[in-house]
């Protein structure tokens, strides 16, 4: 029974609504969530962020001594400034410099996708969220959804904030916006990549987190899934002297596509034809999804 | 009440010929019940198929055979789930949680979950933990609340869309004495005060007796006895509890002389069995005031629900 005038209960008296996106609010609490750890926010984003700033400075070096300043005028005789100038003298293209910057910080792109993809569905399934999930008018379709665009928000920022961040810096660096004219595709090719990347990688991230109950084993399962892949690729390109078994791994694939999409610099040992690359990343992405659909459609029978 | 006699329109829920099974065990045998607006409680023993039947009644299962109505809506197909999720609001059994987040943002997440704007889903989630008693804990992560914290919230959750239809699953599990009355009196006004039909499944038959009207006893996946409590509770010929004043002994003497039955109390009370005679009462006070006593009350003895419970479960394994 109401005992203070605090415990009354009031009827409702908005409406409820039927849209079909409704799955956002998950995706918003999600994100919500995630952010609320500051320090794995600020360990994980800051390699990259510091990264993004170097090769930014690369770039404008690189237009600024093309329109003749010199290397002092940069930056005095810092060492930071000489090691950019330095940089900018040897490294050429823009498009070059994003293809190594995935290269570069590859790994630590993978840890971003790991920390937030890993307890996405595993913690939910911890703590039974899912049995409050499925009570509301959520389909298994939108619970994927929700959960595909949290790891693709914080994979997407990784990945295609800096390319964006490095674009920007080159067309303003660059005498009257040369660079939009002359290289301006490589914008929506960056985003593209970022996508793509983020969502092969969200994929199976959340594919290893939906079969797991604790996201300590989700997390160490996906660094083993890219360990293997990685390393037994390697080995048996090496032990077969054959290039192709590079194949194997998900994320020599996606180099493959990042120097394909993105012009950057030939890797002399990823030379195979991208359409097998896209066609694996494809498959391992599919497969991903499969596991999805058939996990989620017993959490939600179980729930 | 929980049974035929409800017309269908009049059935929040309306279930025919369910079924369920999970490999070779058979947890619903072709189970049909209607279920009439108002508290219910679905009691039943650990294993008789009450979770079933809710996970059946909210789409989260799907049957092997018959079919249920529930708020008008067909939990078998993907619309008729959808939008029945949007006038039932759910208690789970188990403890459930969002993972990071403080009880205000669970509330209020769900809440827009099932189609509240956000600005409403926040305010609507601050009256009902109001209403069901947590305070500045709200603002606390979810995941460090005590058992009877969690099960409010869970309770909140379910109330943020202010749903017609309550679905309670063992609502007073894991609380202390103080906890699980808080928790009965909240059902009770949700029940009774506020008009919610609800359905309490729950093995614990005291909570169903203070907080439900109708009841609904599964046992090995049948329904083994349905009714209104207060029917369910009135003994094979009403009897009445007398206290009598003045001349006790001739009271009885008339009670006799009219046929009566009357078995004396030890705390100088009289129980006397009616037998479904009319207007009974009256005569007890008519015969009491031509034997010289006066009734200072009467009060009609009921059964409890437990011993309806355990005759109930053995008719059925009889039959």
């Amino acid at each position: 029974m109401a005992r203070t005038d605090t415990q009354v209960y009031r009827p409702f008296r908005g409406t409820i609504g039927g849209s079909r996106f409704g799955f956002m609010a998950l995706a918003r609490a999600g994100i919500a969530a995630a952010t609320k750890r500051k320090l794995p926010l600020v360990i994980l984003y800051g390699p990259p962020a510091i990264a993004t700033i170097i090769f930014s400075f690369v770039v404008y070096a690189r237009f600024s001594l093309e329109a003749g300043v010199t290397p002092e005028a940069l930056g005095g005789r810092s060492p930071a400034s000489v090691i950019a100038a330095g940089f900018a003298k040897t490294i050429i293209q823009v498009r070059e410099q994003i293809a190594l910057f995935h290269l570069a910080m590859s790994l630590f792109t993978l840890l971003v996708i790991a920390w937030f993809g890993a307890g996405l569905i595993a913690d939910d399934r911890r703590l039974g969220a899912h049995l409050l999930y499925f009570a509301r008018p959520l389909s298994r379709g939108g619970y994927l959804a929700a959960k595909f665009l949290v790891l693709f928000f914080f994979g997407g920022i990784t990945v295609v904030a800096p390319g964006l961040v490095i674009c920007i810096v080159a067309a303003f660096a660059s005498p009257d916006f040369a660079f939009l004219r002359d290289e301006g595709s490589l914008i929506p090719r960056s985003i593209l990549f970022g996508a793509l990347w983020a969502g092969a990688w969200g994929s199976v991230m959340l594919a290893i987190s939906s079969l797991f109950v604790r996201k300590t084993f989700a997390l160490v399962a996906s660094f083993a899934f890219f360990m293997i892949t990685t390393v037994v690729s390697v080995v048996l390109a090496n032990l077969q002297d054959d290039n192709r078994f590079l194949m194997l791994s998900l994320q020599w694939n996606l180099q493959r596509i990042a120097g394909w999409m993105l012009d950057g610099p030939p890797m002399e040992n990823l030379q195979w034809d991208v359409r097998w690359s896209f066609a694996v990343v494809s498959g391992v992405t599919a497969a991903a999804w499969g596991i999805l659909c058939a996990r989620v459609r017993r959490f939600e029978a179980s729930s | 009440m929980a049974e035929a006699s409800s017309s269908i329109s009049d059935s929040v829920v309306v279930i025919r010929g369910l079924e369920k099974s999970y490999g070779t065990v058979r947890a619903l045998r072709s189970l049909s019940l209607e279920l009439a607006p108002g508290p219910t409680g679905l009691l039943g023993p650990n294993g008789a198929g009450k979770t079933t039947l809710i996970k059946l009644l909210l789409g989260l299962l799907r049957p092997d055979a018959g079919h249920a109505s529930i708020a008008g809506n067909d939990p078998a197909t993907a619309s008729g789930r959808l939008a029945l999720r949007r006038s039932v609001g759910y208690m789970p059994e188990n403890d459930c949680s969002i993972p990071g987040l403080t009880g205000l943002e669970i509330v209020s997440a769900l809440g827009q979950l099932t189609g509240l704007t956000k600005a409403d889903s926040l305010s609507r989630a601050h009256e009902v933990l109001d209403y069901v008693g947590i305070d500045e804990a709200r603002y606390r992560q979810a995941d460090e609340y005590s058992a009877g914290m969690k099960q409010r919230v869970k309770l909140a959750q379910a109330l943020v869309h202010d749903p017609g239809l309550l679905l309670l699953d063992e609502p007073t599990s894991g609380l202390d004495p103080k906890g699980r009355r808080h928790m009965l009196d909240l059902i009770h006004d949700l029940g009774h005060v506020q008009q919610k039909s609800l359905l309490l499944c729950s093995h614990l038959l005291p909570d169903i007796e203070r907080t439900c009207r109708d009841v609904v006893v599964l046992k090995q996946g049948a329904v083994a006895l349905a009714g209104g409590i207060a029917e369910l509770t009135r003994t094979d010929g009403v009897r009445v509890r007398v206290e009598v004043g003045g001349d006790r002994a001739r009271f009885e003497q008339a009670l006799a002389a009219s046929g009566y039955a009357c078995t004396p109390e030890a705390n100088g009370r009289l129980t006397v069995r009616l037998d479904g005679r009319a207007a009974d009462a009256d005569e007890l006070f008519a015969l009491a005031a031509d034997s010289g006593a006066s009734l200072r009350s009467v009060e009609e003895v009921r059964s409890s629900l437990e011993q309806v419970f355990v005759a109930g479960v053995a008719n059925e394994e009889r039959a």
